[in-house]
């Protein structure tokens, strides 16, 4: 049984079949997963859109030093690129050396001994073009980006049920939002085939009708690991869902043609969650504040009612019978005091007239000047004035202050001489 | 499940507009009493609502939607 190997024997036989054929090759691809340990030694891995091939460049062979390029002994004018910065994430490198079957994992590996670059990587360049593409055709427009719907319930989740994603969207999601259904489809979302069957759950939901936003996401992870996301039957499902898409695909940096084509792009799953759904706490705040103001809006209500009842009491009272009797009682006091106090000035003013014709009428008493020496005679026809009105013989009587004179008229004398007198004075008077 | 939720938006809008007819002081008392009444159960709903929420979790199997615990997901491949 020449045909039947143990493990080794058949490692040692490809060992020396590829080594035999294959003792120097020259190999390009796009270089990803770069790890840079302390020993000095690159690892990465070239690939191109089908196949990796596992790299090591070991630091004792890194000679970028020499001065000149070992494979076309162009010598360098300047110092040539170093190693590390040669091997980077995403670009093109032609790689030489020697294919080793690692015996103890069972792998194998190109040993590196040279490389240089090879322009930049091919996905890269593939992913420039697609996106040149698509922009052409109107996928990345921003006036055909659609807003998320408000507080969805029926929301369609697109990744795979293993990943870190989606854990991250749950964990975000525990504590936000209003109740919601997340309806879960299962797909690759990386390697082949994934774009396909991203495309496929797209289309399915949309069929259904039944969620009211596709979520797209996945964790983080190289260019390559992403690639699916680039693809174009991904890029168009998204373009032509009738629903709006959110997709969160790998970290803030990465961007792919299925996140620009969404409608609205979160830097990372859990972001996805954010966007979609508020924290369950400003709903609570919400609500607390409208409480508060539904509290203090009725407290204000009946406060004003409280205030206008206090006034028609207060009204009320001042109306009150009893109020209006004391207030005529203390008008009708009031009313009387002025009446005795103006009755008291008129009799007042009275006395005081009554003194002054008192004396006016002491004063014109006709036996006031008879005391004093007048008399006043009275004839047989009354009080005699003037001489005319006496009769020779006749008896009068002289009124005096204390009793009376009974007199005869002896004889009557006129008072002619006082009365020429008077013409005379009159004549010889001094006009004034 | 969706019934509740919409009463929640609705209570909430409910309680939003109450709010605000409440703050106009031209209604009578009676009214905004009975206003104060029906926001305060709006209030209630809404609190009830939110102290009871939760995200529902699915996944599309052969054609049809089953419920599925979180705790499930580790163990499923597409």
């Amino acid at each position: 049984m020449d045909s039947i190997y143990t493990v080794s024997t058949l490692t040692e036989l490809l060992r020396r079949a590829v080594e035999e054929s294959l003792p120097f090759v020259w190999v390009r691809g796009e270089v990803g997963n770069v790890s840079h340990p302390p020993s000095g030694h690159i690892y990465f891995t070239l690939k191109d859109a089908r196949s990796q091939l596992q790299c090591a460049w070991f630091a004792g062979r890194q000679r970028g030093n020499c001065g000149f390029d070992p494979l076309t002994g162009e010598v360098y004018e300047a110092p040539p690129p170093r190693a590390t910065d040669m091997v980077r994430e995403g670009v093109e490198l032609l790689c030489a050396g020697k294919i080793d079957i690692y015996a103890a994992r069972g792998q194998y590996q190109l040993l590196v001994e040279l490389a240089r670059p090879a322009g930049a990587g091919l996905l890269a360049l593939e992913f420039e073009e697609r996106k040149a593409r698509l922009a052409a055709l109107g996928f990345f427009a921003l006036e055909r980006k659609r807003p998320l719907p408000a507080s969805p319930r029926h929301v369609a989740l697109v990744t795979s049920p293993g990943g870190a994603a989606i854990h991250d969207f749950l964990e975000i999601s525990r504590d936000r939002g209003l109740p919601a259904t997340i309806r879960l489809f299962p797909v690759q979302v990386q390697g082949h085939g994934a774009a396909g069957q991203m495309a496929d759950a797209i289309a399915l939901i949309n069929a259904q009708a039944w969620a009211d936003v596709i979520v797209l996401i996945r964790g983080g992870g190289s260019l390559e690991d992403l690639w699916a996301f680039n693809e174009e039957c991904l890029a168009k499902a998204v373009f032509t869902s009738r629903l709006p898409v959110l997709a969160g695909v790998g970290h803030e940096v990465d961007i792919t043609l299925a996140d620009m084509t969404a409608d609205v792009r979160a830097a990372t799953p859990s972001h996805a969650a954010q966007l979609l759904w508020r924290p369950r706490a400003e709903l609570w705040r919400r609500l607390d504040d409208l409480q508060l103001v539904l509290d203090r809006a009725i407290a204000a209500r009946l406060d004003d009612a409280r205030a206008c009842l206090q006034n028609q009491v207060a009204a009320l009272r001042l109306l009150a019978p009893a109020q209006r009797i004391l207030y005529l009682e203390e008008k009708w006091a009031a009313c009387r005091k002025q009446m005795n106090a103006a009755c008291n000035a008129a009799l007042a003013s009275q006395g005081f007239k009554l003194q002054n014709l008192e004396a006016r009428l002491k004063a014109v008493d006709p036996k006031a000047p008879l005391c004093r020496g007048y008399a006043l005679l009275h004839g047989e026809k009354g009080l005699i004035r003037s001489v005319k009105d006496a009769r020779k013989g006749e008896t009068v009587r002289a009124r005096l202050g204390d009793g009376e004179l009974v007199m005869n008229v002896d004889d009557i004398v006129h008072d002619r001489a006082a009365r020429s007198l008077t013409y005379r004075d009159k004549e010889n008077a001094i006009p004034l | 499940m969706a019934a509740k939720k919409a009463t929640f938006e609705d209570a909430m809008k409910r309680l939003e507009k109450i709010v605000l007819d409440m703050e106009n002081q031209e209604i009578p008392l009676e009214k905004s009493l009975e206003l104060y009444k029906e926001g305060a159960q709006c209030v209630r709903l809404c609190r009830q609502m939110l102290d009871n929420a939760r995200h529902e979790l699915e996944i599309w199997k052969s054609g049809q939607a089953e419920s599925l615990d979180e705790a499930e997901l580790e163990g499923e491949r597409p």
